[in-house]
């Protein structure tokens, strides 16, 4: 066990100073000098000089790169030019409206998901199924921000039943949330089902209903803890992903998140924050799965074997 | 390959997906014919016309006018040529970037495998928009920038099962027999890997257009990618939702439009799957 989350780790530092590297080189390959796109185009030489010096832009490339390394260890990302903050304090003061949305989003799935795909598999091939399928194909296709723009213009400026946008009451959560779940919704119930479909073919599962258990019973007893597993395993890597999908819902809704500072930054042109929402974004994705991967260890321990 | 067609007739589903594509292609590749309007004159006079409203000029604005007074229909038949051009390159030049890692890391094994796969799991750790978005800013706004960042955030789907199934035929006795009749180590990975790998790809392909055309049109959406002066759909919808409390018709159509293009692909994509791989 130890071994194995040994192992783990050391892969996923790897990735990381990777990953870092990624970022760090994204920032270097803008044509032209990146001082002179985040300076307005009357700046002084003195003030190019000196934004160079404090950005490091004057030292070789590998000195910079040590640089950057050794202030992020200390999480000292630097400071952001349109705001003129610590990016790390910008991060921490969006991040928790993030994964507030993030974490409704993904109940909204999953309540919603998995009872509807357990019934379209129990329901195989019937008018519901169809339904259930063709809802499922729709929320996989719809972009979700013109779905939210929708959404907004039926509920909330046509009929005033929720507001527009807005952060604090837990009415305001409604929209964005489901919004930002639909993709993963669809996704979700499409595994589902289909994995329902494959424990149902199973052979203990004849033999229950062979004793003569009610089916109620068997599809919930046996089925579907079974069909679940598959199941978590995606929300796990779907939570990373549900990350980079705020981006466009929080824009959307203007909810005061990471995903409205990236847009914020990115029309800024302000570098050095969209450098470190990008490094950051990378960190909580590889200990979301590291964390993944060793709670599965845990739980099923053929995993480690396989591996 | 007449086979491959028969079997995919048989599952209606894939086949509508199949013929709405081709429509769009078809309605992309003829824009300068179908257009009944210019999509860059404005007039201010005509602004922010109702669907099914005739102007001065007795021309029908069948889908309405947005806030520069441009007819959408126009501009809608026009965003489909962008949509589709962008869609098509990345999907090609990432689909062929996917199918040579994908090859040769997985017939080669060994540190190389290890170094693509790592690399791979690097990328992995961006969200897919964020790493777009981040460097469509940086390498501005432009069509062909918009194709070259969404085939290099793109090529990593396309890798992943092209490996996996190299994986699964590699040690088969007809490669082994190939091997021991002295052929090449090329030869054997195009003339007899190749063909065997080129169903899961296009499966991935036909979800990657999916997945692309809404990329392209959330970059759009949000001001970066294609320059504004290109009618998009999601520069449309951008439009669309400054006026979505007076003129919802802005918003609505090029968003159906997107919704129909991914349903399509994903149809296809899903009944080419099962044909492909009954399984």
């Amino acid at each position: 066990m130890a071994k194995f989350i040994f192992k783990r780790l050391l892969q996923s530092i790897i990735v990381l100073i990777g990953a870092s590297a990624i970022a760090f080189i994204l920032l270097r390959i803008i044509p032209g000098d990146p001082v002179m796109l985040m300076l307005s185009e009357n700046a002084t030489d003195e003030e190019i000089n000196q934004m160079r010096e404090q950005m490091g832009l004057n030292l070789p490339i590998w000195q910079q790169y040590i640089d950057y390394v050794k202030q992020m260890i200390v999480f000292d990302f630097g400071h952001s030019i349109s705001r003129g903050l610590p990016s790390m304090q910008l991060i921490l003061n969006h991040l928790p409206a993030t994964l507030l949305l993030v974490f409704w989003a993904m109940v909204m799935a999953i309540v919603i998901a998995i009872p509807l795909g357990m019934f379209a598999a129990v329901k195989k091939n019937s008018f519901s199924d169809y339904i259930v399928s063709i809802l499922a194909l729709l929320g996989q296709s719809v972009p979700s921000y013109w779905l939210g723009m929708m959404l907004i213009l039926l509920l909330a400026v046509h009929f005033g039943i929720l507001p527009t946008s807005g952060y604090g009451h837990w009415s305001h959560i409604i929209l964005p949330a489901f919004t930002l779940a639909i993709y993963q919704l669809a996704l979700i119930a499409r595994l589902m089902r289909s994995s329902t479909l494959d424990v149902l073919n199973l052979d203990y599962v004849r033999t229950a209903r062979a004793k003569g258990l009610p089916e109620i019973v068997v599809i919930f007893k046996h089925v579907f803890k079974n069909a679940l597993i598959p199941t978590i395993t995606m929300i796990g890597l779907q939570t990373g992903q549900l990350l980079g999908g705020a981006i466009i819902t929080e824009f959307i809704f203007s909810w005061p998140g990471l995903g409205f500072l990236t847009v914020q930054s990115i029309q800024a042109q302000d570098y050095p924050m969209i450098q470190s929402l990008v490094i950051v974004s990378a960190i909580v994705f590889i200990v979301i799965n590291l964390l993944v991967d060793i709670i599965y260890a845990v739980v099923d321990r053929r995993i480690i074997v396989d591996s | 390959m007449k086979r491959f067609f028969n079997q995919l007739t048989k599952r209606k589903t894939a086949l509508i997906g199949f013929i709405f594509l081709i429509f769009v292609f078809l309605i992309a590749s003829l824009t300068p014919f179908l257009a009944p309007m210019d999509p860059f004159v404005q007039n201010i006079e005509r602004r922010l016309l109702p669907p099914m409203t005739m102007n001065a000029d007795g021309f029908t604005h069948w889908l309405g006018t947005d806030q520069l007074g441009r007819d959408v229909l126009s501009r809608l038949i026009y965003g489909s040529r962008i949509s589709i051009m962008i869609a098509a390159g990345a999907v090609f030049i990432g689909g062929a970037i996917g199918l040579i890692v994908g090859l040769v890391s997985g017939y080669s094994g060994g540190w190389i495998d290890s170094v693509f796969m790592r690399l791979i799991d690097m990328q992995l750790a961006f969200p897919f928009l964020l790493l777009s978005l981040t460097m469509v800013s940086i390498l501005g706004s432009s069509i062909m920038n918009v194709v070259v960042v969404l085939s290099l955030t793109s090529w990593i789907s396309y890798a992943k099962v092209v490996r996996s199934s190299v994986l699964s035929i590699k040690y088969l006795e007809f490669i082994e027999a190939t091997r021991a009749t002295g052929t090449s180590k090329l030869a054997i990975l195009f003339r007899h890997i190749l063909p065997h790998v080129l169903s899961p790809f296009i499966v991935v392909a036909s979800f990657q257009v999916a997945t692309l055309i809404i990329a392209e049109s959330s970059l759009s959406f949000l001001g970066l990618g294609v320059p504004s002066s290109e009618p998009t759909w999601g520069a449309m919808l951008a439009d669309g939702r400054e006026y979505m409390t007076d003129a919802w018709w802005i918003a609505i159509y090029p968003g159906l439009m997107l919704m129909l293009v991914a349903m399509s692909a994903n149809l296809f994509g899903d009944g080419l799957r099962d044909v492909l791989d009954p399984q």
